[in-house]
């Protein structure tokens, strides 16, 4: 009986052991794959359009103290419109050294409902122009957009700024 | 009705805030201003008599672009100082907004990196707005002639905030030579990534 409970738990054990090393590689997989979308200027303006969603799209990266402060703002926008035609896609200017280190980090431990993107651009002079031809490059930024009406703003937003200026764009 | 108007309210004050600040095009003179060094000692561009022109650097202790360039900054004073050109660096934050900016942080942080310049304290920030400063680190380089002192660039130091590009494009440097031989500097203005100025009232 000793003998047959013994052999009935190593069969038991196994399974279970094999269960949780496939738990344990599929927990490390998914570490090493937490992936993050790049994404150009010209391909962030090609989502925009041929729709008639509002597209808010917000130029952060974790660096920038003043960016992750209102971060948490866009997150509640999107959320409180969410039955509206809104997309809210943040974008990071992260340095390519800190992706590993610090916006995977940071992108994990935010858990953010909406989409974040990093940005591939090599040449600054340009892609700084096409955002707002008035961007100096501070950080933050961002951009409304709704087909053929855009709008950007280099500052920094509260939320009742936020939805203000949602409201008013979306009029 | 009302909610529409205090929307609107908040609108144009959004619009108005970044509008005011208008950065100074080459070309235009550069505003004179005479600012407390972290010596306490008051400086001006006449304090340098000798002076070609003058790199003005838009900075401050916490951002960290502007800290990635510190070393990047104290090289061009090293090598264009002696050449007429010596840095005036200005810390453009309003340290109530950024308490990392105060005038005794300025004082440590130039004696932890050891600057050989000038390190001004903007108070109330109007040498800041006078040009036009944006985003932290940003330079201005004016031309010094016996009428008056000329922006002749405005922007970024270099292509390469991270200061590892093989290519990288050395605008600040390109431009400094251009004045050395009477030349206007192409490009004369540049832009970057950086830190937005922490001001009062935005």
């Amino acid at each position: 009986m000793a003998f047959c409970i013994l052999f009935e738990k190593k069969v038991i054990m196994k399974p279970k052991k094999v269960l949780y090393t496939i738990i344990l590689l599929f927990f490390f997989s998914a570490l090493n794959a937490q992936h993050i979308t790049t994404t150009t200027i010209d391909q962030l303006y090609k989502r925009t359009t041929k729709s008639d969603t509002t597209f808010i799209i917000n130029f952060w990266a974790t660096w920038c103290a003043p960016c992750v402060e209102e971060l948490p703002g866009f997150e509640k926008l999107s959320e409180a419109y969410k039955t509206d035609k809104i997309k809210v896609l943040l974008v990071s200017l992260d340095y390519t050294s800190q992706i590993e280190k610090a916006l995977k980090p940071f992108i994990k431990k935010q858990n953010f409902q909406n989409e974040v993107l990093l940005l591939r651009e090599d040449d600054q002079q340009a892609f700084i122009d096409k955002v707002g031809s008035s961007w100096s490059g501070a950080l933050p930024a961002t951009i409304f957009i709704r087909q053929d009406k855009k709008t950007f703003f280099e500052k920094t937003f509260t939320y009742v700024e936020l939805v203000n200026t949602y409201k008013n764009f979306k009029q | 009705m009302k909610q529409l108007f205090f929307a609107l309210i908040a609108f144009v004050a959004a619009g108005t805030v970044s509008a005011q600040i208008t950065t100074i095009t080459p070309g235009a003179s550069a505003p004179a201003f005479a600012l407390k060094n972290i010596d306490n000692k008051t400086v001006s561009f006449t304090d340098y008599p000798s002076a070609k022109g003058y790199i003005v650097v838009f900075t401050c202790n916490t951002c960290p672009v502007a800290k990635a360039y510190e070393d990047r900054i104290i090289t061009l004073h090293t090598k264009y100082a002696p050449l007429g050109f010596p840095v005036i660096a200005i810390n453009s934050n309003d340290p109530s907004l950024s308490t990392g900016d105060t005038f005794e942080q300025m004082q440590q942080r130039a004696k932890e990196k050891n600057f050989s310049f000038a390190y001004l304290y903007d108070e109330g920030q109007n040498t800041t707005n006078a040009y036009g400063a944006r985003n932290t680190p940003h330079i201005f380089l004016v031309r010094r002639s016996p009428e008056k002192n000329i922006v002749v660039y405005t922007g970024a130091i270099d292509n390469d905030p991270e200061n590892n590009k093989s290519d990288k494009d050395n605008f600040l440097e390109k431009a400094i030579t251009a004045v050395m031989q009477d030349k206007m500097p192409e490009p004369a203005v540049t832009k970057a990534i950086g830190c937005s100025i922490k001001r009062k009232g935005s």
